[in-house]
């Protein structure tokens, strides 16, 4: 993937596997509709974020942006409940403690991602397939269904869109079961 | 559920925008010019394209080449062999594995292709029509491809997939497994092996026990033996740089995280060893691992002379 630059490469790898984590937190803060768009600020500050190599735990830095995020948001609001800005005080926002639950939660799991191009619509179910999991160039699939490659492409991109909302909304399901307060403490267990 | 924020709709656009543009790059059909004027456009261009860029990424782990056997999660019924070939083959094998045993691979040299990975590093190779492999860091692999194709794990660790049509021979120090399509993962312990079938399925010569998606084997001189699966997820991690742990001790963490470091981490207070611990860590970065030591636990991070680290209470 030569369109990928430095900073993409490392937020795939670094900042990407919490994204439970950030949208655990963020949902807890400023509740479930103004999560998601939380979340997507704090990664846009991190994208530019010149000095990322710099970073030493990317989870704990994002954590750090959304706490200070919702901040803001909390304090701009007209009512807000007086015991959530009080564990905001507390709350030891630097905390990079892994969470059990964080744990990529579906990421890298093969079984979910197959369910997910199984339940895309046939004709972009088959492409993707046939791009990602045969491996076959695009002008191959054009000539194996008998469509053009700019067909082809429109197929790739809807599945390809459509699986990556599907698992930023299984992301949101694992915040179900996440303690999202000082709790996070107890991921470590003795 | 007020549901009234045009945040996730514009969201969801920007990542149909993103996802177009992947496709095109990919198709080789875009302006490669326009899209960084997009990307540069609007930092949320760059976000949603990384995210849509991740999943694609990890598409890749899925390279098996049959819808209907992915689908299913469990492989295709085995093919009977003929039982003159199966002979052969097992004759064949055996020689194999004693040479293997034995400690020496340069025989037939000549007629197998080879790749090594150091310390930290991790690569992925075609090894054969259908046949891919990854390696994990300090991994000595060998293959020749047929039909079937043979694959021999010398050292270290691999995660196999094998396409549809195609059958593999991996040829451990343990024994040696009989693998139809399917994905897995397989990794040396001692003088034995250990896999992990993600899936698909086979058998190991000299059974006629099947085993199956979900199955972790254990190979040790010649004998297999089965093992309650972990969170299988958790094995395939290695492949995102990533160690998974979940409850594990202090002990066991460190094993796994040294296998990635030329400088190892030690533990200097005995104590330590006792600490449990659970999440995801990078391999290829254990600031972080010793960033969370140090927050969790108050455990301190010395970096001796000789570049390894001790590990002691603050």
């Amino acid at each position: 993937m030569g369109w990928l630059r430095d900073i993409d490469r490392w937020f795939m790898a670094e900042v990407l596997p919490h994204a439970a984590a950030y949208r655990a937190k963020a949902v807890h803060f400023c509740g479930r509709d103004e999560a998601d768009d939380l979340v997507q600020e704090a990664y846009a500050r991190v994208l530019k974020t010149p000095d990322f190599r710099a970073i030493v735990s990317a989870r704990g830095f994002v954590l750090t942006i959304v706490h200070n995020l919702a901040l803001e948001r909390l304090r701009r609001a007209n009512v807000v409940r007086i015991e959530l800005l009080a564990s905001l005080d507390m709350l030891d926002v630097a905390d990079p403690a892994p969470d059990a639950f964080a744990v990529a939660a579906g990421r890298s799991d093969l079984q979910r991602l197959l369910q997910l191009i199984d339940s895309l619509p046939p004709q972009c179910a088959r492409v993707l397939h046939m791009r990602k999991i045969q491996g076959m160039p695009p002008i191959a699939i054009a000539e194996a269904l008998s469509i053009s490659v700019s067909t082809v492409e429109k197929h790739i991109a809807k599945g390809l869109a459509l699986v990556t909302k599907a698992r930023r909304d299984s992301e949101a399901q694992v915040e179900e079961v996440c303690p999202a307060f000082p709790k996070a403490r107890s991921s470590t267990l003795t | 559920m007020s549901g009234l924020s045009e945040s996730p709709q514009q969201h969801a656009d920007l990542t149909d925008e993103a996802a177009a543009w992947l496709a095109a790059l990919d198709a080789g059909s875009a302006d490669v010019a326009a899209f960084e004027a997009w990307r540069e456009a609007d930092i949320r261009h760059a976000v949603a394209f990384v995210e849509v860029a991740s999943t694609w990424r990890d598409l890749d782990a899925l390279r098996l080449a049959n819808g209907e056997l992915a689908r299913e999660g469990r492989a295709e019924p085995i093919v009977p062999e003929r039982p003159g070939r199966r002979h052969i083959l097992r004759a064949a094998a055996s020689v194999a594995v004693a040479v293997v045993v034995g400690g020496g691979f340069a025989y037939r040299a000549a007629a197998r292709a080879s790749a090594t990975t150091a310390v930290g590093q991790r690569k992925t190779v075609a090894a054969a029509p259908g046949l891919s492999l990854d390696l994990n860091t300090d991994t000595r692999v060998s293959w020749k491809a047929g039909m079937p194709a043979r694959v021999w794990l010398e050292q270290g660790e691999i995660a196999v997939r094998l396409a549809a049509l195609h059958r593999l021979e991996l040829l451990t120090p343990g024994g040696k497994f009989l693998l139809e399509p399917g994905a897995y993962n397989a990794r040396l312990r001692g003088a034995g092996c250990e896999l992990a079938i993600l899936s698909g399925g086979g058998t190991f010569e000299g059974t006629t026990r099947r085993i199956g998606a979900g199955d972790v084997a254990l190979a040790n001189a010649g004998q297999m033996a089965l093992r309650d699966a972990p969170d299988l997820g958790s094995i395939g991690a290695w492949q995102h740089d990533t160690l998974v742990l979940n409850g594990q001790s202090l002990d066991y963490a460190l094993a796994e995280m040294n296998r990635y470091l030329p400088d190892k981490i030690v533990i200097g207070d005995p104590d330590l060893s006792r600490l449990r611990l659970g999440g995801t860590f990078s391999t290829t970065n254990p600031a972080e691992f010793l960033q969370a030591l140090r927050t969790s636990f108050g455990v301190r991070a010395t970096t001796g002379a000789n570049g390894g680290i001790v590990l002691t209470r603050i």
